[in-house]
């Protein structure tokens, strides 16, 4: 279900051009090792990506 | 007229408690419930050109009185919706009767009468710096890199005046509320409609539930390409799921679980 | 142990920890600090361990201990450094053993298996090249929690990145072996894990990786077992059938050569990068000398001495044994059996249920609905766990200017007795109405905690937890200044969700003590016997107008126990018990109501008889297919098993007379059409053609097989087959035996893969070893809501661990309905079943409610998107009111419908939409 929403979501985001913002990843309780190296990586590639643009339109927004 | 004496004979032979067609008021077809007390008002009967969603009043007449028996005056796209009602369970198959409009050209027709047949003009600014109604999902995708989609959407989405018509008008939007009123998903009293949220809740809502009848379109004054947005969500649910909704009365993928599973998580690309 | 069934005394020693359970907090620190390194017997000496140490990071109870044949202070008086690190003052030196006595009604055996060590086996090469590993040790390479962090990587290399390309597998080491080992028997599971650890590994690998398993018969019998085989072959696996005789290092160090005979008698050299030995299951001598005390009889391969109709009962009256200690098994059927000890156990001795049981005495709950909120924040420091990097003292300033929070304080450690004695008189004094422990995970301390609240007289679900340890302080350790942040953050996120949360309650409901059984063949017998032998009045409905089912056409089990007459027993006990009412002709019409509460409408012949009930129990079996192939049914000497035993029983003479007699195997199952394995015919054939060949020693005897699939014990008769001379062929699923009437008997005409020329074999009886298939279940399936797999076997709730329970709560299978299966482990599942059911029975009510998915009327437009996703059939369309609702007695709070929801009409208590939007926006608006 998890693996069917995200899927979906995954698809919608890159077609308005925010695509490789979200991540999904089954890491079990005993995988330690995995977690780290996944959260590290996502999060490396995220802050490689810069901000959010979605952030920068909406103070736009607000400044009018 | 063929409609309107079919139409007499299900009223008549009592198949069904009310009609729902069109009839002209003051020079306008709107909507309209026949019934067998007064008969005689079905030569009034329009049944071109103009399309609204039959098949919600339909469900509005449906919940008030589940036993009642409802003729509509059925479209392809009403047919559709018809079948991801029943899908849905918000229309009982056996209470309801159509009667079939020639509608979209097929083998069958060589003609339609649909105000949805046209091809839609798109002007030249909306082309410069929106989306081109015509254009399909699939060239979207190919002809405009990620930077260019977002802001195209969001010029698009920023013309919004939040005035639900894309919802009121939807055939198969039938929840008793809704999510894009929800104050905690989206905020209140805020104008233009928080993007690109108020219109991704709605497309998550339509994934497997639009049926591509080009309504939301057609009420939106904004003039925001919804259909094809839609489309594009509903693409996804095809590619993902191989699933069409209202093709015929089959659950939702989002509905089911499944006892195996067949997709992988997509790998991070760096 | 001294003394009798029923009243035994037994004397045990525990063994000093020198670890204080109530103090140990499992932080980790003295294992950090302890000088001393061993090989770490969890990762098969692949790694190291400390003297103070968890045997394996999910070890429950998760607390240290300290090894005294290695610890320095222990053994020398030196060091003590870990109980100057320990900031629970948890370590005791002077911990000693401890004697107790306990005295006991009935005693279980459950002390598993060791793995055979390879090591005497020149031949095989173990311990001569750390590439050569047990599969033991290969598990510990493929596990995350393993000595490489689940990389898989040659042990050779020192830097662990040097990645294998081929991995081999060699079966059968230390079973199925009397020359190089005393191992006579089948260790059953091997096979599989071989499979396994090949898949697994090409998944773990990042090129290409060839897999190469060297068999004898590949013995994958158990349920969708033969599929997984199937699929491990398209993907590439090679499966090679041949017994290994040398693993040498090769000469260069690059690798491990294998010289093996292939299934075309030319000698092959391969080298491979690893080599995994499948080493068996074997008993230990310690669990033998424990048997010889408590005088339990062993058999040859040192297992308990069972029989098929008592599979977990010794030879000493009271004493139960369950496992691989009484013969090689696998995961699920060492959980039925588990469960099936339990039930044994308790037979005898259930007039002393419950007569051990204490109340506990609750305080009064206080009303807090009306109250606005008053938040009380209570930050641990555990220790230096967390107080070593967040500055604790700030988050409780911080926390104190959070709204609603009327009091803040820290602890050293939040969880130990005293501070929870104070938390409970601070909940009261300063009459908090929510709770947030910022501390540690919910996983191992929200019991606690809500307990403490319990004490106070507050609803236990007015408590959340920000988990600033293993989150925070343990993963951000080196970044203090932002770790505090973060601490912060969790904080006013639980802060923000605790306002909005509510008193949630659990109602009673009553259980009808009583059970249904739905088939009367052996395991719906025993599972009835079982039942009522503990007190618990049972229907038992069959279809048919006799108990006994297949059974009554079986002929000997393969350990010569004589079917049909305990079988006779069998039914004579169930109709003597009072306590069993027996409905024959009867199927099940109609069927109402959830665990604790069922109502049953039977048809029977007479009339039509309701029944209310707590739990069910499925046994409706399976049935022989007939065969389409090998001239069954157009030739007289062609016949099923059944008909071949009817036979055996009848002693007709026909059997006598016949000079050539053949068996083909997998008749029907196997193929595309029905890929799985019938499990019991190869033992079934091959204990049949030994009958026939004790009658008629002159008589010549053929068995056609794919694989022969005599695991376990069931491997001893296949030996005796071939020392009296039976014939084996084996054949594969491309070139099947022909069979054409000649005579009186049938030709059968097969390609030998050994001699490699075609073979012509008279013989006057075939006997095929046809398919088991499964019933047709589709209205009970629809009644009680469970489901059946594709080959139609009922699904059980987890395949390993759950493998006599549905996904629906209340209702259990067992016996052939779940997948064919010999007597003997029918009747052990269900004896399991009726363990199961009793869980349910033996209350007298059960808890409803708590965190459940509640429906909101108003907003449900019925569109039963729900429906589908709940995993345990708890949610139905109310058709009148067209909304669903939700049956809080089988809801799990999943949380599945909440998410599926479109218009949030059905939330999950305690995780509401208003309360995770709260923490999402207060996690964002920082």
């Amino acid at each position: 279900m998890t693996l069917k929403r995200i899927a979906f979501v995954q698809e919608l985001l890159k077609f308005m051009g925010l695509e490789g913002r979200l991540h999904l990843e089954w890491i079990s309780s005993a995988e330690a090792q995995k977690y780290v190296d996944v959260v590290t990586k996502f999060t490396e590639k995220i802050r490689n990506m810069g901000p959010n643009p979605l952030r920068a339109i909406n103070e736009m927004k607000k400044a009018g | 007229m063929d409609m309107v004496k079919a139409a007499k004979e299900l009223l008549l032979q009592d198949r069904v408690d009310i009609f729902l067609g069109y009839h002209k008021l003051d020079g306008h077809q709107i909507p309209h419930g026949f019934t067998k007390a007064r008969v005689a008002d079905l030569d009034q009967l329009e049944i071109s050109l103009n399309r609204y969603p039959l098949e919600k009043i339909a469900c509005d007449l449906a919940q008030k009185d589940p036993t009642l028996k409802i003729g509509i005056l059925a479209r392809d796209c009403s047919q559709r919706a018809l079948n991801l009602l029943y899908t849905w369970d918000q229309l009982n198959p056996e209470n309801i009767e159509t009667l079939t409009v020639n509608c979209c050209p097929s083998s069958l027709s060589t003609h339609g009468d649909c105000s949805y047949l046209k091809p839609k003009t798109t002007g030249e600014y909306k082309k410069a710096h929106g989306i081109d109604y015509n254009d399909s999902p699939k060239d979207f995708m190919a002809e405009h890199d990620s930077q260019d989609r977002l802001s195209r959407w969001m010029y698009e989405f920023q013309k919004c005046i939040k005035c639900y018509g894309c919802r009121n008008v939807c055939p198969v939007c039938f929840c008793k509320e809704c999510s894009l009123e929800h104050p905690n998903l989206v905020e209140p009293g805020v104008l233009p409609a928080e993007v690109p949220i108020f219109h991704l809740i709605r497309a998550t809502h339509m994934a497997g539930r639009c049926i591509d009848c080009g309504l939301c379109e057609d009420a939106c004054p904004a003039h925001i390409p919804l259909r094809m947005l839609y489309r594009e969500v509903n693409d996804a649910v095809s590619d993902i799921f191989g699933y069409v909704p209202g093709d015929h009365i089959e659950k939702s993928p989002f509905s089911i679980i499944g006892k195996t599973v067949e997709l992988t998580p997509a790998p991070m690309d760096v | 142990m001294a003394g009798t069934q029923g009243n035994f005394k037994v004397s045990l020693t525990e063994n000093p920890r020198y670890i204080d359970m109530d103090k140990c907090i499992a932080c980790g620190l003295c294992a950090e600090k302890c000088p001393k390194k061993v090989d770490d017997e969890y990762n098969e000496g692949l790694g190291k361990r400390k003297a103070i140490y968890v045997p394996y990071s999910q070890a429950v109870p998760l607390k240290y201990a300290i090894d005294d044949t290695i610890c320095l202070k222990l053994t020398k008086n030196r060091c003590g450094i870990c109980e100057k690190t320990c900031p629970s003052g948890a370590i005791n030196f002077a911990d000693k053993a401890k004697e107790k006595t306990l005295n006991v009604g009935s005693i279980i055996l459950a002390m598993g298996f060791e793995s055979f060590d390879p090591s005497g086996i020149d031949s095989l090469g173990f311990g001569q090249h750390p590439d050569i590993v047990t599969s033991m040790g290969f598990e510990r390479i493929l596990s995350a929690t393993g000595p490489f962090g689940g990389h898989l990587c040659l042990p050779s290399d020192k830097d662990h990145e040097k990645a294998p390309k081929k991995i081999a597998w060699l079966q059968c080491v230390g079973s199925r072996d009397e020359n190089r080992c005393s191992n006579a028997y089948c260790s059953s599971v091997c096979c599989m894990y071989a499979v396994k650890q090949a898949v697994m590994a090409r998944e773990h690998s990042h090129d290409p990786l060839d897999c190469a398993i060297f068999y004898m018969d590949m013995r994958t019998h158990g349920k969708d077992f033969d599929r997984y085989m199937e699929g491990a072959k398209k993907n590439g696996v090679r499966f090679i059938q041949s017994r290994v005789h040398s693993v040498v290092p090769s000469q260069d160090h690059q690798g491990i050569e294998m010289r093996f005979i292939d299934p075309d008698g030319t000698i092959q050299n391969e080298n491979f990068d690893i080599v995994v030995l499948s080493t068996g299951l074997q008993i230990s001598a310690a669990c033998v000398d424990l048997a010889n005390t408590m005088n339990i009889e062993l058999d040859h391969g040192n297992f308990v001495k069972t029989d098929s109709f008592n599979p977990v009962s010794t030879s000493v009256p009271g004493i139960y044994a369950c496992g691989v200690f009484t013969g090689p098994k696998d995961i699920p059927q060492s959980v039925m059996e588990a469960s099936s000890a339990a039930a044994a156990a308790t037979e005898y001795i259930s007039s002393a249920r419950h007569t051990l049981t204490k109340e506990i005495v609750i305080p009064e709950e206080r009303d807090t609905e009306y109250e606005l909120p008053k938040i009380g924040v209570f930050v641990c420091n555990c220790g230096t766990n967390i107080g070593g990097v967040i500055d604790v003292p700030d988050v409780v300033a911080y926390a104190r200017t959070l709204p609603g929070v009327t009091y803040a304080e820290e602890n050293l450690f939040t969880c130990s007795q005293d501070t929870q004695d104070k938390m409970a008189q601070v909940i009261k004094e300063k009459k908090l109405n929510r709770v947030v422990v910022a501390a540690c995970s919910p996983k191992t301390h929200e019991p606690l905690f809500r307990q403490t609240l319990i004490n106070a007289g507050l609803n236990k679900h007015l408590l959340e937890m920000a988990n600033i340890r293993n989150h925070d302080s343990w993963v951000h350790a080196s970044e203090p200044a932002r770790a505090t942040k973060k601490a912060k953050h969790l904080v006013r996120m639980a802060v923000s969700k605790s306002m909005l949360l509510n008193s949630l309650f659990e109602t009673q409901l009553p259980v009808t003590q009583s059970a249904l059984v739905v088939g009367g063949g052996i395991a719906g017998m025993t599972a009835a016997l079982s039942l009522a032998r503990q007190g618990f009045p049972v229907s038992l409905v069959e279809r048919e107008q006799n108990l006994g089912g297949n059974a009554r056409k079986l002929f000997h089990t393969y350990m010569d126990e004589d079917i049909p007459g305990q079988v006779k027993t069998m039914i004579h006990q169930v109709n003597d018990h009072p306590m069993i009412h027996t409905y024959l002709g009867a199927v099940i019409e109609h069927l109402d109501g959830f665990v604790g509460n069922f109502n049953t409408t039977l048809a029977t012949p007479e009339s039509k008889v309701t029944i209310d009930h707590g739990v069910a129990i499925l046994a409706t079996g399976a049935v022989e297919a007939k065969p389409d192939e090998y001239l069954y049914g157009k030739h007289d000497a062609v016949m099923t098993h059944l008909e071949f035993d009817g036979r055996l029983n009848k002693k007709d003479p026909m059997l006598d007379a016949a000079e050539d007699i053949a068996f083909i195997q997998c008749v029907g199952s196997r193929e595309a059409a029905h890929p799985y394995c019938s499990k019991v015919c190869c033992t079934h054939s091959i204990h049949s053609a030994v009958e026939v060949k004790k009658r008629n020693p002159n008589a010549n005897v053929y068995i056609f097989y794919r694989d022969i699939r005599t695991y376990g014990k069931r491997e001893l008769i296949y030996k005796q087959a071939r020392d009296m001379g039976i014939l084996f062929f084996r054949y594969d699923l491309e070139s099947k035996p022909r069979v054409t009437p000649s005579g009186t008997g049938v030709n059968i005409r097969i390609l030998d893969h050994i001699l490699k020329m075609p073979v012509s074999i008279d013989v006057d009886i075939l006997c095929l070893a046809s398919r088991i298939q499964a019933r047709d279940n589709q209205s009970l399936a629809q009644a009680f809501k469970i489901t059946c797999d594709s080959d139609g076997w009922m699904l059980e709730a987890h395949q390993k661990l759950r493998p006599v329970d549905f996904a629906t709560d209340g209702v259990f299978l067992c016996g052939m309905a779940h997948y064919p299966k010999p007597i003997d482990e029918s009747i052990a599942q269900a004896k399991a079943a009726a363990s199961r059911a009793i869980t349910t029975l033996a209350r007298s009510s059960i808890s409803v409610g708590g965190v459940v998915s509640r429906v909101n009327e108003q907003l449900c437009s019925g569109c039963q998107g729900c429906i589908e996703v709940c995993p345990y059939n708890a949610i139905q369309m109310d058709e009148k009111k067209h909304v669903v609702n939700i049956n809080a007695a089988l809801c799990k709070g999943c949380g599945a419908c909440a998410a599926a929801c479109p218009s949030e009409a059905l939330t999950l208590e305690g995780f509401n939409n208003e309360q995770i939007y709260a923490q999402i926006k207060s996690a964002m608006g920082a």
